[in-house]
């Protein structure tokens, strides 16, 4: 049988990607700095941005946590990446879903450093904190101003990239017990 | 009044680190010390040898709240030095970068720092479940100034578009209009700003300062102007060296100023500028300015927030205005030359007057640098003041003074990091 032209030439629409629409309401945000191992956060969010479509998670790099307080509302699930202090050796990766003792506030020194917790917490009292807030970090290695990303972090970079996919996708996702 | 020793160690909800020593005699305070020990970062000595055109994105590393102050100061008087002029255009440009940093560090210090302290909370995150929509107000109007922050300088946190003879950069007209209507808000959110802090309690605690400030005949000042002080004084910059002096003092890794002749303390900051200039506010803030009940000039520090927030009326006004007229120029910086010589500029930091000095080689580099920012300006005043206020705050309980104290120093919104080129409160009792 013949079809008219503008069947062929404009066939039966392909079936929405679902994937596409998945993670709209996610924000992932990288913390940090041009500095060594503190580009941690940022460098895993410019991996990211390889792995998705774009704006699907929503990805952002930020000097501050305070900057945080800008891009939260309306995020029904809220990714940080950044290096930290307090796990084992340099390079190695874990999550914490908030709220979670290991992000206790502190003092809260200064406008300059308003600390991640601090903002999570700020932010909760609003009323404004996204229902799901994960936060992985990567423990950094000694290091100056100025430094590169130090070898294992570097290395141990992609697998944090891959541990995020996964839990972005639910399938190993993020608990306390990580 | 016994012989009582008070420290505070680590000031809270100041930027940077610092401590304050108080020590009490039989009879009266016998010695107050705001201790900075923030380490020195010795930026002065960092650009040495470097191009010039690295001193607006090194010396913007100095803070993260006030980059475009140094930028600005830096800028001005490397231009200074290479007898280059910028055309009106770029010079309003650069005005609207700096109604941007104004907004969002008054803004912070307002509602985050400051503001807890007259409700009565300890910290800002106690306040913002009471007072919820306040805060939220003051988070956007923060947002507000860093949107344009971003548009102007390429990034809220250490913006990368400033340059010696302009911008990198021009910014499109449509960015800057998709910016009005949040503007147009955020107007109306600095005018409730105003009269929220106005509202508040202040002691009754007046001090004697000499107020110091960039003036300007035409406008409010921020990039240029004279020096002018509270005694009638309107001085040229070249003059500031000779008329300002930084001195080190043992238990400070930051520098204290004070008057070369008089060797005297002087305030700088909001309550200065204010004071000095009250008549060069925008329309709206100099109604405000009466409204709020207020004798301009204030020599009252707890009144110092609502100078800022005035100053935040302005600063969303004159944007305002800005970005409504917005003609794109047809050059981002003016073309300049190499040559020896030496140039200084003042602006006007959100803390107060940020003198820079750079001598400069015929190839373009710094031989030499001075910085002299608003808080180490401020420090010798903020002790004569914290002396003046020992005896009034002083009961048995010495955390209750510490908090006291510390309460002061926030009224001052002392940028430490900056002051140290490097709130422990420990009191001692007899």
């Amino acid at each position: 049988m013949l079809r008219s032209l503008h069947q062929l030439l404009d066939p039966l629409p392909a079936r929405p990607d679902r994937t596409t629409m998945k993670f709209r309401q996610t924000l992932v945000v990288g913390l940090g700095s041009p500095h060594g191992d503190d580009q941690a956060g940022w460098l895993a969010t410019d991996a990211l941005a390889q792995r998705f479509p774009p704006n699907d998670p929503v990805l952002r790099k930020a000097n501050s946590a305070s900057e945080l307080l800008d891009w939260i509302d309306g995020v029904g699930r809220l990714i940080i990446v950044d290096a930290c202090l307090g796990l084992n050796r340099p390079g190695e990766f874990r999550c914490w879903r908030w709220p979670h003792r290991a992000m206790a506030i502190g003092k809260w020194a200064g406008s300059h450093d308003m600390p991640l917790a601090a903002v999570l917490d700020l932010a909760h009292r609003l009323g404004r904190l996204p229902p799901r807030v994960e936060v992985w970090g990567i423990q950094s290695g000694e290091q100056q101003l100025g430094d590169d990303l130090s070898a294992a972090v570097r290395d141990a970079l992609p697998y944090l990239v891959d541990a995020i996919v996964e839990s972005l996708h639910e399938v190993t996702p993020c608990t306390n017990d990580h | 009044m016994s012989g009582r020793r008070i420290k505070v160690q680590a000031l809270t909800r100041v930027e940077g680190e610092g401590g304050l020593y108080i020590k009490l005699g039989p009879q009266d305070v016998e010695e107050v010390c705001l201790e900075i020990y923030e380490p020195p970062r010795l930026f002065e000595a960092l650009l040495r040898g470097r191009p010039l055109e690295d001193v607006p994105d090194i010396t913007a590393r100095i803070c993260g709240i006030c980059p475009v102050a140094y930028q600005m100061s830096s800028v001005h008087a490397l231009e200074s030095a290479l007898g280059v002029t910028v055309p009106p255009a770029i010079r309003q440009l650069r005005r609207l970068l700096y109604c941007g940093e104004w907004i969002e560090s008054h803004t912070l210090h307002m509602y985050l720092l400051n503001a807890p302290d007259f409700l009565g909370f300890e910290s800002g995150l106690a306040m913002a479940e009471r007072y919820p929509d306040e805060v939220n107000r003051g988070l956007r109007m923060k947002k507000h100034g860093n949107q344009l922050l971003e548009v102007m300088g390429g990034r809220a946190i250490h913006p990368i578009n400033v340059a010696v003879g302009g911008f990198f950069r021009l910014p499109r007209a449509e960015d800057l209009q998709r910016l009005v209507p949040d503007f147009e808000w955020g107007l109306q959110a600095a005018v409730e700003t105003a009269r929220w802090v106005a509202g508040f309690e202040f002691p009754d605690f007046c001090r004697d300062y000499q107020l110091v400030s960039l003036a300007h005949p035409e406008e409010y000042p921020m990039n240029e102007g004279c020096i002018a002080t509270s005694d009638g004084e309107s001085l040229a910059v070249g003059s500031f060296e000779n008329e300002f002096e930084e001195r080190q003092v043992p238990h400070s890794t930051a520098l204290h100023a004070v008057r070369r002749h008089a060797q005297t303390p002087y305030l700088v900051g909001p309550l200065a500028r204010v004071g000095l200039n009250v008549d060069q506010l925008s329309p709206t803030a100099r109604r405000l300015a009466v409204e709020v009940g207020i004798a301009w000039p204030s020599r009252n520090p707890f009144q110092s927030i609502v100078a800022r927030a005035l100053e935040v009326v302005h600063a969303f006004e004159e944007a305002l205005t800005i970005l409504r007229d917005y003609q794109r120029p047809a050059h981002a910086r003016v073309a300049y030359d190499y040559r020896d010589g030496r140039g200084c500029a003042a602006t006007e930091a959100p803390r107060g007057l940020l003198y820079h000095r750079y001598d400069v080689t015929a190839d373009g580099k710094i031989r030499l640098a001075k910085i002299v920012p608003p808080t180490s300006q401020n420090q010798a005043q903020i002790e004569t003041d914290l002396r003046g206020w020992v005896p009034v705050a002083l009961q048995d309980d010495d955390d209750a003074v510490a908090r006291s104290c510390e309460n002061l120093v926030r009224c001052y919104d002392p940028c430490i990091s900056c002051s140290t080129h490097f709130l422990r409160v420990q009191i001692e009792r007899p």
